[in-house]
């Protein structure tokens, strides 16, 4: 490898932080700063990673690992590069390809903070701040550069096509991306002209042996050991793409790439990590403790990154499978995982995620949630879960089912977060918060979840989550935050979270009609860019 | 060993060309493009190769490939902006410089 990469792989530093190690503190890079100075707020939530002598990062997104060994693999000089070190390159290199699962805040919960508080969430600020940067460096110093945007994310794009023309972007790549990168870098090397927008198809998506092994280490040891799932819920696209379950020896060289690295410690990634070498939807209880020992054989400790509660609780009921699992993890400070209730409604699950709760029927899907929960809490295994609110067809009748369901789970150490569905068609538009209506059924939602989640969140923290010496700092940090927000939360009433809702689309509105709302980034991007060459040229 | 060309090579060896002539951003046109992606989807199309217009992609083109991809969920497709490079069997022309969009070329490819 030259010392120089032909192709920088990169994202903002929203993406390209590990959160200190602990993966849950990068939720809150999709908030704006809330009770905290922005600078301690953005220090928690996204601190600089360490790199080497060349500014690669020590660890890095897993999407971009893998989008690096394939351009690797086929011979390029790609390397990812820390964001704050591309400058460094950008003169001689021939692309940036930045990928991001959330690159204008659209998706949840990122959507929900600005919509709450009206202020832009973190990971758009810095996003933009980054893209303007990259911008300036093309125009000033590289114009030949080509810029190639991909990732979960991506379709982001196509709702704000003036950041196209204004960041300069050739080519916008949707769907699985190890193919299309392969095909774009050869493109670039020849000096052809780049397709504008690549859709990469379910059924394109790159078979098992076209899918390469990250040769660098993953934030926080994340290693995915599936892809696909074949649950078919309406509000999800990963169910459309083919099932793959990844060979144990392969996890394993994953494995053994991050613990070269100095991880001891990470995430095992699936839709449905309980549905790893699955028929259908009933676990496979060899394959599962096969995976546990594997992982269990490199990590200290580790996660799941998501499970279907129903997967949860037929894998305890018809297996104990549970509790065999525990069993191989062992002692450790935390254990938990991402997961959807998505609604209290039999009704709804019927009609927008039939199979959510197979193999039980959909309409015992609030039973399936509450026994989860119990078997979760009594196994100390904690579920962070997302709602859905606002969702096309929903009833007021809905919502307060949903309600009763997030009352019954209050016993349960959990973290619930609400999530509002935004009309795609929406987004095009910059006042796309008026497409969401905030009934007072989901003010009251909002209440009980927050509530919830405040009461749990301290208790996560400070018996599980952070609850070692070292960890003290971000420690008193987080329970100053909590604690805040507690006391807010004890006073507030519904009427109240409507208000601050019209207020906060009040807010942007303004700002919109002054022509102010994209401003303050772009100062802060200004400065950000500036602060950069101040350092290297102090450098 | 891959069984077929095209999957060897796929995203690069798409099924059929869709060449837009003029520039015409209204909701019309969208609604005769979706028209001519339901009959090739029917017709078996899964990979799509669309051609709009020089600097049309911000307006025209990412109307097509939202609609595209998001009504359309199991299909691939490469936009390209500017001239089709080079000639190809299967493709169809669309001019949307006339008071309606209209099929110039390729419409036996179409459903009746």
């Amino acid at each position: 490898m030259s010392s120089s990469p032909d192709i920088i792989i990169t994202v903002d530093r929203s993406m390209m932080t590990n959160h200190h190690g602990k993966e849950f503190i990068g939720f809150m890079t999709t908030a704006p700063p809330v009770g905290l100075p922005d600078r301690i707020w953005t220090w928690i939530a996204e601190p600089p990673i360490k790199t080497d002598e060349k500014g690669r990062p020590t660890e890095a997104p897993y999407g971009l690992r893998k989008i690096e060994a394939a351009l690797q693999n086929a011979g390029f000089n790609a390397e990812i590069i820390d964001p704050d070190h591309i400058m460094r390159y950008v003169e001689t290199a021939k692309a940036v390809f930045i990928g991001h699962h959330d690159y204008f805040g659209f998706c949840p919960p990122s959507s929900e903070w600005w919509l709450v508080t009206g202020e832009e969430p973190i990971n758009r600020r810095t996003f933009l701040a980054f893209m303007k940067q990259v911008a300036r460096a093309k125009k000033e110093l590289n114009p030949e550069l080509k810029i190639v945007v991909g990732g979960p994310s991506s379709w982001q794009w196509l709702y704000v096509p003036e950041y196209l023309r204004e960041f300069m972007v050739d080519t916008v790549v949707e769907g699985e991306g190890e193919k299309a990168a392969v095909y774009l870098a050869e493109k670039i090397m020849r000096g052809e002209t780049l397709p504008k927008y690549i859709v990469v198809g379910p059924g394109d998506s790159p078979r098992l042996d076209e899918i390469p092994v990250i040769k660098a280490a993953s934030v926080n040891g994340l290693v995915e050991v599936m892809r696909g799932c074949p649950r078919r819920c309406k509000f999800c696209s990963v169910t459309l793409r083919p099932l793959r379950f990844i060979p144990l020896e392969m996890i394993e060289k994953e494995l053994q790439v991050n613990v070269r690295a100095g991880i001891n410690g990470g995430i095992i990634h699936s839709e449905d990590v309980l549905l790893y070498g699955a028929k259908g939807v009933i676990p496979n209880p060899d394959a599962l403790i096969k995976l546990h020992m594997l992982v269990k054989k490199y990590y200290k400790t580790f996660t799941w990154s998501h499970a279907a509660l129903s997967t949860v609780l037929v894998a305890e009921e018809q297996f104990k499978l549970i509790t065999r699992l525990k069993e191989i993890i062992g002692e450790q400070d935390y254990f938990g995982f991402q997961t959807g209730i998505e609604t209290g409604s039999p009704r709804l699950a019927k009609e927008i995620m039939p199979a959510k709760a197979a193999p039980y029927p959909a309409e015992k899907w609030p039973e399936i949630v509450e026994e989860a929960f119990k078997l979760l809490h009594d196994k100390r295994i904690i579920p962070a879960a997302t709602l859905i609110v606002g969702l096309p067809g929903e009833t007021p009748d809905d919502v307060v089912k949903t309600i009763e369901l997030i009352e019954r789970l209050k016993p349960y150490r959990s973290l619930i977060v609400p999530m509002f569905f935004v009309p795609m068609g929406a987004l095009r538009k910059s006042d796309w918060f008026k497409a969401v209506n905030v009934t007072r059924e989901h003010a009251e939602l909002m209440l009980v979840v927050f509530r919830h989640s405040v009461y749990w969140a301290k208790d996560i923290v400070n018996s599980f989550y952070l609850k070692k010496a070292r960890h003290a700092p971000l420690r008193f940090l987080l329970n100053r935050f909590l604690g805040r927000a507690e006391s807010f939360a004890e006073k507030l009433t519904p009427d109240d979270i409507l208000m601050y809702i019209e207020r906060s689309k009040e807010k942007m509105m303004r700002r919109i009609k002054q022509g102010e709302l994209r401003q303050p980034f772009y100062k802060r991007a200004t400065e950000l860019v500036e602060s950069i060459l101040h350092i290297k040229r102090a450098s | 060993m891959k069984s077929t060309v095209s999957e060897q090579e796929f995203p690069w060896e798409t099924d059929i060309d869709v060449v837009m002539v003029g520039c015409r951003c209204d909701e019309e046109t969208k609604r005769f493009m979706e028209k001519i992606v339901s009959s090739l989807i029917r017709k078996g199309v899964r990979r799509l190769h669309v051609v709009v217009p020089e600097g049309c992609f911000e307006s025209c083109g990412v109307k097509l490939a939202g609609l595209l991809a998001q009504e359309f969920l199991n299909l691939s497709v490469i936009v390209d902006e500017g001239k089709l490079q080079r000639g190809r069997e299967k493709r169809i022309v669309i001019s949307l410089e006339e008071q309606r969009p209209q099929v110039l070329e390729g419409g036996e490819l179409l459903d009746e």
